[in-house]
Formats: C-alpha cells, structure tokens, sequence
C-alpha cells in the first residue's frame, strides 16, 4: 500500500513537472515582445532593454523557468500584463476559491440524483422508467451548456425575472446576497455530467447484476433486497468514485463555457481572457494551477480507491 | 460477423454490404431510427443550403432585429442578416468541421492504436502512455490552450479537434484490434509472408471497421459539441462565417429584444448533436458493441 502510495505519488509529481515545462516553452513561444506589449509602441529603445534586464527576458530560458517555478513555490507569480500592478497569485487565489465554489455546487446537484436514477434505472434494464432516463440522459450529454444556460437565462432571467442573468459574483458583499448569482450557473455546469455520471452508474449496475457472484448470491437463498444492497451496490458504485473525481478535476479548468456564459470570475474563463489578451503571467499561472489541481485530484483518487477496494493493490499503472 | 467461414477475412464487398444491413437493422431500434432521420435531414439541408435560402448568408439589409415573420423564418440579426439562411448555411460550417476532425482523429488514432495492439512489446507500452497523458486533460482545455498558440480559424479547429479526439479513438481501435489479432486469417497472412503494413491495412483494418464506424458516430456528436464551444468562446470559426456557435454568443447581448438569435441555432446544434449520440447508440446495439 506504501510503496503503491509511493510510486503513484512520484508518478503525479512527474506528471506535474513535465506539464509546467510544456507551458512555460508554448507561453515563451507565443510570438510577440513582451517588453514591447507592456511599454507601447512609442518606447525607446534604451527603455525596452531596461524593462527586458528588469523582466530577466535577457537570461536563457532554462534559468527563467527555474525562477519562474521557485516564484510559483513562493507564491510569487509575477504581475498580470494586461491589468496594469495587479499580483498574479491573490488574483488565482481568488478566481479559484470561486471556482471551487461552483464546482462543490454542481456536485452537490450531481452526485445524490445520478445515484438515485443511475441505481433506479440499472435495476430493471429495459423497462419504461430505463429507458426515460436512457433518452434523457442523452439529452442532457448533447445540449453544450452554453446553450443549458441561455435556456436557463432565457426562462428565469429574461421572462420571469427571478434570478440574474449575470453571474459577476462578489463576496465581499456577504456569502448569502450572492447565492441567487450561482444558481443558475450551478444548474447549468450539472446537465453534462449529470448525464454521463448517471450512464456510468447505470452501465455499471447492469454488469454487476449479470455477474456470477450476484447469482451465486442469490442461488444461496439471500433476498434481493440483501443482495442488492449488500453485493450489488458495493460493487457497482465503487467505479463511480473514479468518475466522480475525474469530473471534479474537469470542472475545475472545464467549466470555462459555463463561466463565460455567464461571466462567472473562474478560474477557467481567467486563462480565456489572459490567452486572447497575451497576458502570458496569468496564462502560465493558470494553466499551472488547473493542470496541478486536476492530477492532484487524479492522485487522491487512486489513494481512496485503492482504500475502498482491497482487490487493487500495489501494481496499478497509470491513472 | 455474418460471416460463415470463420478462417477467410470477408472481402471489402460483404464488408459494405454489412454496413449498409447495420443502417437497414436500425428500423427495429427507435432510437437509432431516429438518429439516422435527423442526421440525413441535417445532410439534405447542407446539400440544398443555397437552394432553400432566400439570402446570402452574409447579405447585410436594413431589416433589423425583425422578430420571425413569413419573409424571415427565423429573424434577422443586428446587421439585417437572415437568421434561417445562417442557420441553413450553419449546417454547412458545421459538418465540415466536424467530419474533418473526426477523420483527422480516425486516421491518427486508427493509426495510433492498431499498431500499438499489433506490434505490442515497448511500442505498445509508449503509445499507451502518449494516450493516457493527452487524454487526462479536458478536451476543450487542450483546445484552448493550442488555440491560444496558433490562433483561431476554421483550419486550427479543426487540428484541435482532431487532437483531441486521437488518443479516444486510439484506445478504441488498439482493444478491437487485441480482439482481432490472434484470428486465424492473420495467421494465414503471417504464413504467406505478407507484409506488416499489408496484415494490419488489408487484414485487421477492414475486421474492426463496425467498432470504429460506432466510434466515429460518437466523436462526430462530440466535434460538433466541441466546435460550437469553441465558436461560443471567439475561438472557433471567425465573422462573419455562419457558424451556430458564434451565431449564439453574438446573440448574447440581445437575449432580451431578440431571443431569437440565441433559439434558432441553439435549436441546430442541439438536434444534430443529439442525434448522432441516437445514431450511435443504436449503431452500438445493431453491431452488437459496448457489451
């Protein structure tokens, strides 16, 4: 279980690594003088070779990565181009408290309905209430949540006027005003995945109930409702940890139509803008801190997977 | 396989024939049924795009923000465009896209994951690792940040996309083709002395072709999922191409006096993705997959 524990962590730290370099060479790459892009087109040339000593951009790009990651281990990200002063890391702070926000939100939407149908469902495969879920939970994976949320705009926001359209939250105006902002946005980060989570445990109640040990289960004289919930559900529901996490690691960085829909202060939609702005700080930081968060949440995981399950041990590779 | 001699690979022929069986088998699965219905009409719809639109898609006029009348189906936009005539020509865009990257992700991924299962050993082993790296991270993330480098266009989307979709298909065709492999007509060929090239093209490709025909189906749902994402972000196809996605975040501004510019083409994408998703669960049933 240690040496396991051990090998995937390592594994994680890897992965982690390899993708910092990845984005440190593309964000360099991008063309474009950075020097330039802060100063104007009018600088001087004396002051542009000033600001590139000051911004290190004369040094190798090997030393700038390095000083690039010591800062991000300080928590020194370096400052935003495109707002002028502003510190990178309160600002990724910020963005992604409040993307840790929608994401518990959505899960909490998430997780108690598609057990509920997933388990309803797979328990009588091909009858009418099966094959409800089947046609909706297609549905639910097809509509891209842009359009869940114009829908959801177009209902509550612009015909009834019960909650807002924007979703431009503020917490410093106290937690409970701002909750009628998330709504919305909660509601339509949770169609996608409420549909694929309901699926997979669907999928899975299926397998374990044509399975040998459920029969051999119920050969022995046990009651359905002693083998359901004792050796199906066990079984059955085990895999959706898996599926759960990895949602949770999309939603963290996936969300970013969902937050541009409603121009929700995320995360996701903080690297949008710092892409098409070329603000290369908050790029690299951002995509360092989703790609950081989602093989964190990958890790974790496997550790608890590992822990639920007694049959995996030890030699497991990859994730 | 309807095939009877088990140790002869099925010609090219019987494997068409087959095909088209799977598409006549749908009528007895509602929901494939369907699937195949809406997806043929989104096909007739581009074909005749220039014959049923009235407008050009891109013919400004005075008439603007003009609510669905008989002359303008559907609105028009804030420039007097026919909103019907883009969401017509949409199609056009659409499919494009998204056939391309869904043949793009079919050759590298078909690719990818045949030889991956056929030369098994340390090819199999970096292959299989190159696939789980590229697939942890979010499709549309990659997408983004690749955009972010290349910039947008039609052209770097549908790279994207096809990236994205490689290592999905990859992992598809190397478990169809670990199925195939061992077969006695791979075997035979091995005997006769042809070559790897000609045993993994002419042998196994044409015995995995059901799976991947399911496959695409889906990745086909999903490129259209992705592209209007990404025209939904500004990172997708550009103005003034009539793409739904942009159609859709143009119409963000003006939700309130012209809700019809968002319905419309919310109303394309949405039926067309769904009903690839049908087709493909009814393909997956008819060519008995995902068992």
């Amino acid at each position: 279980m240690l040496a396991y524990s051990g090998k995937r962590l390592l594994q994680a730290v890897v992965s982690i690594v390899v993708a910092s370099i990845i984005i440190f060479l593309v964000a360099e790459a991008l063309p474009g003088d950075v020097a330039q892009m802060i100063l104007g087109q009018y600088a001087t040339e004396e002051s542009l070779q000033a600001l590139r000593k000051k911004l290190k951009l004369d040094e190798p790009i090997y030393i700038r990565y390095f000083d690039w990651l010591a800062g991000a281990f300080r928590g020194d990200l370096g400052t935003s181009l495109s707002k002028t002063g502003v510190e990178v890391g309160p600002l990724l702070l910020r963005r992604a408290r409040n993307s840790l926000i929608l994401a518990a939100g959505a899960m909490v939407v998430i997780i108690p309905i598609s057990f509920l149908l997933g388990i309803i469902a797979g328990l009588r495969p091909g009858s009418w209430f099966d094959r409800l879920i089947s046609i909706t939970t297609l549905g639910l994976i097809s509509f891209p949540s842009f359009i869940t949320g114009l829908v959801l705009i177009l209902i509550f926001s612009v015909q009834l006027g019960w909650l807002p359209a924007s979703s431009a939250i503020d917490l410093s105006q106290g937690w409970l005003s701002q909750i009628p902002k998330l709504i919305l946005p909660i509601l339509a980060l949770s169609g996608v995945m409420l549909g694929y989570i309901t699926r997979h445990i669907r999928a899975s109640m299926v397998k374990v109930l044509r399975s040998d040990y459920t029969r051999a289960a119920t050969l022995k004289g046990l009651g359905r409702r002693t083998v359901i919930t004792k050796h199906v559900l066990r079984n059955a529901l085990l895999p959706a940890v898996t599926v759960i996490a990895i949602n949770l690691g999309w939603l963290l960085g996936g969300a970013v139509v969902v937050e541009a829909t409603f121009g929700y202060p995320g995360v996701a939609r903080l690297v949008l803008n710092a892409i098409q702005h070329r603000d290369i700080p908050v790029m690299e930081a951002g995509l360092l801190f989703v790609v950081t968060a989602y093989i964190t949440v990958n890790f974790g995981t496997d550790l608890l997977y590992t822990l639920l399950d007694p049959r995996i041990r030890y030699d497991r590779g990859g994730s | 396989m309807v095939d009877s001699s088990p140790n002869l690979a099925p010609s090219l022929w019987e494997r068409v024939k087959s095909g088209f069986s799977y598409l006549i088998r749908l009528r007895d699965k509602p929901l494939g049924f369907a699937g195949l219905v809406i997806i043929l009409f989104w096909i007739a719809i581009s074909i005749l795009a220039p014959y049923i639109t009235p407008y050009g898609p891109t013919d400004f006029s005075t008439d603007k923000f003009v609510g669905p009348s008989l002359q303008h189906p559907f609105g028009t936009d804030r420039w007097g465009r026919d909103v019907f005539t883009r969401v017509v020509a949409g199609s056009r865009t659409a499919f494009s896209l998204a056939l391309s990257a869904t043949f793009l992700g079919l050759v590298g991924g078909t690719t990818l994951g045949l030889s991956a299962a056929y030369f098994g050993g340390w090819i199999e082993e970096v292959l299989g690792r190159l696939m789980d790296i590229l697939m942890s991270f979010p499709a549309l993330l990659i997408a983004m940040f690749v955009l972010g480098v290349l910039g947008p266009g039609t052209i770097n989307v549908i790279i994207v996309i096809g990236i994205a979709h490689t290592p999905r298909i990859g992992r598809v065709a190397r478990s169809a083709t670990l199925q195939v492999k061992n077969q006695e007509f791979v075997e035979a060929a091995r005997v006769r002395g042809e070559s790897d090239l000609y045993i993994m093209g002419a042998e196994i490709l044409p015995n995995i072709l059901d799976t991947l025909g399911v496959e695409a189906a889906i990745r086909f749902a999903y490129s259209i999922f992705l592209s209007a994402s990404l025209g939904f972000l500004g990172l997708g196809v550009q103005p003034p191409t009539p793409d739904w996605g942009l159609m859709i975040s143009e119409s963000r501004s003006y939700l309130q006096v012209a809700p019809w510019l968002a319905i419309f083409p919310a109303l394309a994408i949405a039926s067309m993705v769904l009903g690839a998703n049908f087709l493909a669960e009814g393909l997956e049933e008819v060519t008995g997959g995902g068992q």
